[in-house]
């Protein structure tokens, strides 16, 4: 399959460092459209850095970023992002529905107040996680795999054409993690592209269909078939690491 | 009675902090806001030797510049990180509060500027200076207040969007092209223009009193956003006309009764919420305790019925022996069963009633 357009995501010479400590080291990466791709490395390998940087969220120190060909500020609304579920306060003053409706606003502009249009796209994001019952619940009564599902419901919202998330898997149930996988399907079937970072290499070949692997350096990318060998994981982890 | 106007100053000056207070709060800064009705100093200082006058623009305006000078340099120390952002406020605040000290020491005799008459501003004093313009006469503190009150409203209901979103997730915020930054100047801003408004109406206790204590008791009432605001401004205005009325019919300091009647309903907020609250929370525990409790008797019951066994292990004299519980539990736990329709007493044996083996079914799944 040669991607039509352009890369989703296209990384050049990317160095991001925290201090004087390279997080992310001279790195080329380019991820076509359409695909469900996996980042993959051990821990501190610049997995959520990329993503960070990428966003914008950190500055690098070196190197260029694009989305489909552009920088992100022109293509703002086709880029949507899942974090860490840590990274909030889940005490905050508010409802699964209220959370998801925020995904609206970026598109709202400012000061407009969404409608009945976005609290009806904000259901239907929430009913395809799976949370449709719960959409009064305060986020903080949520179990860990429900807020999650509620950060991918506002992604969802932003009907984007590239998803990024940030260990969206990461200790959640198996019902979660089954709603999570649907809807990357969904959105792989619907010609969107999904760029996944991703700590359970037992699972990469049957939830992603493309890979990058990373060690501060990029260790290697492409369709999963030809780049996830043990060659190329050794080099990312140091050495062959178990898949049970 | 209170006089109107005294008890109207208090319910504005309240509300106005009040109602930043609640983001403050959500995005845990408050002690931020402490600081920067100190750090607001130097800025008085130097707007007050400038134009040669206390009462002056200049006095506002050089105080709102130094609360946003004092935010950008904690935030900016916080980015290096070198120091942890609870250290960052602690190293700026006295600094710049020292700046301000020396300025004021230094100023001319005829300015009548000390640091009292910046940072001690007393709530019984504010009807005396008077707004007059035309017929319309109000103490100057009321129209003040009331003006910023009327402001921070009016910012948080047009921005009510983007101040939730950057509050709850400022990554999220960015990415969708809603920028933290100037969200978070815009409300700092106001806060240290709000503040030092309110020292000259209320003093420094009630200004810190007014920025946390009604945000966090509407916290403990609402887990809504727009409850929250509500909610803070009625705590905030209810708080402000009972600590004047205490304090005119008990003859006590105004700023005291007035921050000791908010922190009283704070403290009654932390015991009796209605969900939140510390009662509320040991009820739910006491009636969980005893559902499970009538549970786990009908789960024994239904568990031998109808086998040889049961004569022996349901009668109501023997309970206590196989569940390893006093006779007291045992009679408690009995009464509240009977009481609720699921077993009966036939004789000196416990039945179970149909709702309690569906009980015991549904427990035990």
């Amino acid at each position: 399959m040669a991607p039509a357009g352009p890369a989703a995501l296209t990384v050049e010479d990317l160095t991001v460092a925290y201090g004087d400590k390279p997080a992310v080291w001279d790195m080329d990466l380019a991820i076509p459209a359409g695909v469900l791709a996996a980042v993959v490395g051990p821990n501190g390998a610049g997995k959520s850095t990329l993503l960070k940087a990428a966003l914008g969220l950190i500055r690098p120190v070196a190197g260029r970023v694009r989305f489909f060909g552009e920088p992100l500020h022109r293509v703002r609304p086709r880029v949507a992002y899942v974090p860490q579920r840590a990274s909030v306060d889940w005490d905050f003053p508010a409802t699964a529905l209220d959370v998801a409706l925020m995904g609206t606003y970026g598109r709202l502009g400012w000061f407009r107040r969404p409608g009945s249009a976005e609290i009806q796209t904000a259901r239907a994001a929430l009913d395809r996680v799976g949370l449709a019952a719960l959409e009064a619940r305060q986020i903080g009564e949520l179990s860990g795999g429900q807020q999650q599902r509620v950060f991918l419901a506002r992604a969802l919202v932003q009907k984007a054409d590239l998803y990024l998330m940030d260990e969206p898997f990461q200790g959640v149930d198996a019902v979660t993690e089954e709603a999570i996988v649907g809807v990357l399907r969904e959105l792989r079937s619907a010609g969107k592209t999904a760029i996944v970072v991703h700590h359970d290499l037992a699972t990469v070949t049957d939830y992603f269909d493309w890979i990058a692997l990373l060690n501060v350096k990029l260790i290697a990318a492409g369709p999963i078939g030809n780049t996830f060998t043990p060659e190329r994981l050794q080099a990312a982890y140091g050495r062959v690491p178990l898949l049970s | 009675m209170a006089p109107l106007e005294l008890t109207l100053t208090a319910v504005l000056t309240a509300c106005a902090l009040a109602v930043p207070g609640v983001f403050l709060l959500l995005r845990r800064q408050t002690l931020l806001g402490d600081a920067l009705g100190h750090v607001v100093l130097p800025g008085i200082a130097a707007g007050a030797l400038l134009a040669g006058s206390v009462r002056s623009p200049w006095v506002v305006l050089g105080a709102t510049a130094s609360g946003v000078l004092a935010v950008t340099i904690v935030e900016w120390l916080e980015r290096q990180r070198l120091v942890r952002s609870d250290a960052a406020l602690g190293l700026v605040y006295p600094a710049l509060f020292a700046v301000g000290v020396i300025l004021i020491t230094r100023a001319p005799r005829g300015l009548h500027l000390d640091a009292d008459a910046v940072l001690l501003g007393e709530l019984h004093l504010a009807p005396l200076r008077r707004l007059t313009w035309g017929a319309v006469d109000v103490p100057w503190s009321l129209a003040v207040m009331s003006l910023l009150f009327v402001v921070n409203l009016a910012f948080v209901l047009l921005a009510y969007k983007e101040l939730a979103i950057t509050t709850f997730d400022p990554d999220h915020a960015r990415g969708q092209g809603v920028p933290p930054g100037p969200i978070h100047y815009a409300l700092m801003t106001l806060v240290a223009l709000t503040i030092v408004a309110a020292f000259d109406a209320a003093g420094p206790v009630l200004v810190v009193a007014f920025l946390a204590a009604p945000a966090a008791t509407a916290h403990l009432l609402t887990n809504r956003l727009n409850w929250l605001l509500v909610y803070a401004v009625a705590v905030a205005g209810l708080g402000a006309t009972l600590g004047v009325e205490l304090a005119m019919r008990c003859n006590l300091n105004m700023s005291g009764a007035v921050a000791g009647m908010v922190g009283t309903l704070f403290a009654a907020a932390v015991l009796f919420a209605p969900r939140y609250g510390l009662v509320a929370q040991e009820v739910r525990r006491w009636r969980l305790r005893k559902e499970f409790e009538r549970g786990l008797l009908a789960v024994h019951l239904a568990h031998h019925e109808g086998t040889e066994a049961a004569e022996e292990e349901c009668r109501a004299d023997r309970l206590g022996e196989h569940l390893a519980w006093p006779e007291t539990k045992v009679t408690r736990v009995l009464q509240s069963a009977m009481r609720a329709g699921l077993v009966t007493a036939d004789g000196a044996l416990v039945r179970l009633t149909g709702s309690g083996r569906d009980l015991a079914r549904r427990l035990v799944g």
